[in-house]
């Protein structure tokens, strides 16, 4: 599947709706990106309510590489000892459909 | 030509706004806005409810959908909070706080009778003994377990409720097969599971009880277990193995959601309805999340919170309320 992405801050109640998550996938990403199917007009019109922004992938790639890489440098600040157990491992890089 | 009216046998309707409750299959023109309008079935999706005030993983979650209870958990790091917010269906609002800062606890009860079940008080998890009543206004002690646990699961209400498994730190961080009773007062011993298990989710009563997920091993985290009151027995096994999941609902109904797929792979979005022998994908969350819980029913659930990274700096303030079932929801009709 084709998908688009966009960023939007999630206000909270209203901004995913019953009748819009089951009616086409949508997944939240680091950096309030959100990914759409591409070529769904439901899913362009849920960007147009939440006021987002589309951006290409690579602008969507790049916004979630800097929150992931914010995620990463705290936790390589970590002390060795709270590293790489079971609950706290390095955050993984996403990379975009 | 055919017509709607020679295939089906009846007129569109012609309305001037959406009808209020409509069903399954019927179809009107909404001559406010020019639109032609179905109203379809769906068997489960979730919707984004208010935010959380913090962003918060590993708290108390206890409940329904319209009235949830939000208590304590980590906020990122090493910190963890007392604070409590009461949900509305809509917003949050601030509750009494938690005697004890802590999280990764059990959670059973309501938001006016609400039940917070050990849990941990700073990371590296250290645990606590302490339990914690809700009256809806303030936290009071309720009757300490008999050994401090974390990263168990809990179920039932605030006096008839069930502690399932867990870390116990003192036995050197080892997940146990216990499962403890609790009459309102005091503690007891219930079955032990076939399996000892940690991070694990429950859902259910005392006496009907059901839990799945651990943090070790791919063998135990698809296992499911059921309880009656007095032994555990296997269930359906979970189509993935996880930890950190969430879940709601009864033993023979039960939804269970998100978590962290083991051994370390990415935490998911994914969820999966129970009818007491097998599971059945349903629809994914938005956010992608683990160590969290939820609340209410299969058809009705609750989850606020939780950690959408593999490391402990992760935290979300998203709240997700699933409505399962057939529920008629309306698309609009539109041409190619």
């Amino acid at each position: 599947m084709a998908y688009k992405y966009c960023t939007a801050e999630n206000w909270g109640k209203g901004f995913i709706e019953i009748g819009e998550s089951s009616n086409f996938d949508i997944s939240g990403l680091p950096g309030n990106v959100w990914r759409i199917p591409a070529n769904n007009k439901d899913a362009n019109l849920w960007v147009f309510k939440v006021a987002g922004s589309f951006k290409t992938k690579s602008e969507a790639q790049a916004i979630v590489d800097a929150e992931v890489a914010k995620a990463q440098a705290a936790y390589d600040a970590l002390p060795e000892d709270q590293k790489n157990n079971s609950i706290n491992r390095r955050p993984e890089n996403i990379v975009l459909e | 030509m055919a017509t709607y009216y020679g295939t089906y046998g009846q007129k569109v309707q012609y309305l001037a706004s959406d009808p209020a409750s409509p069903q399954a299959g019927q179809v009107w023109f909404n001559s406010t806005s020019n639109l032609l309008k179905v109203a379809v079935d769906i068997q489960g999706a979730w919707a984004s409810g208010g935010n959380l005030p913090t962003s918060l993983f590993n708290n108390f979650v206890a409940g329904t959908q319209t009235a949830g209870l939000s208590a304590g958990g980590a906020l990122g790091g090493s910190p963890t909070t007392n604070v409590t917010n009461e949900y509305d269906g809509t917003s949050w609002t601030a509750g009494g706080n938690l005697g004890t800062s802590r999280s990764g606890g059990g959670s059973a009860g309501t938001q006016t009778a609400g039940l917070a079940i050990g849990g941990n008080p700073t990371e590296p998890a250290l645990g606590v003994v302490n339990v914690e009543e809700y009256n809806g206004t303030s936290w009071t002690a309720g009757g300490n377990l008999p050994t401090a646990t974390v990263n168990l699961a809990g179920c039932g209400t605030q006096t008839i409720a069930l502690a399932i498994g867990g870390t116990v730190p003192t036995a050197g961080g080892t997940a146990t097969n216990a499962s403890r009773e609790y009459d309102g007062t005091s503690w007891t011993a219930g079955g032990n599971m076939t399996n000892s298990r940690n991070n694990n989710a429950g859902a259910g009563t005392q006496t009907t009880a059901l839990t799945f997920g651990d943090a070790a091993a791919v063998p135990v985290a698809i296992l499911v277990e059921e309880y009656d009151g007095t032994s555990w027995t296997a269930g359906g096994n979970l189509p993935i193995g996880k930890r950190q999941l969430g879940a709601a609902g009864a033993q023979t109904a039960a939804l269970a959601f998100a978590g962290q797929p083991i051994p370390e792979a990415p935490v998911v979005a994914d969820a999966f309805i129970y009818d007491g022998t097998s599971w059945t994908a349903t629809g994914s969350m938005a956010n992608a999340r683990r160590q969290l819980q939820g609340c209410g029913t299969q058809t009705s659930a609750l989850t606020a919170g939780g950690n959408p990274s593999s490391s402990s700096y992760g935290s979300t303030d998203s709240t997700e309320e699933f409505t399962g079932g057939p529920t008629v929801v309306t698309r609009t009709v539109t041409g190619t």
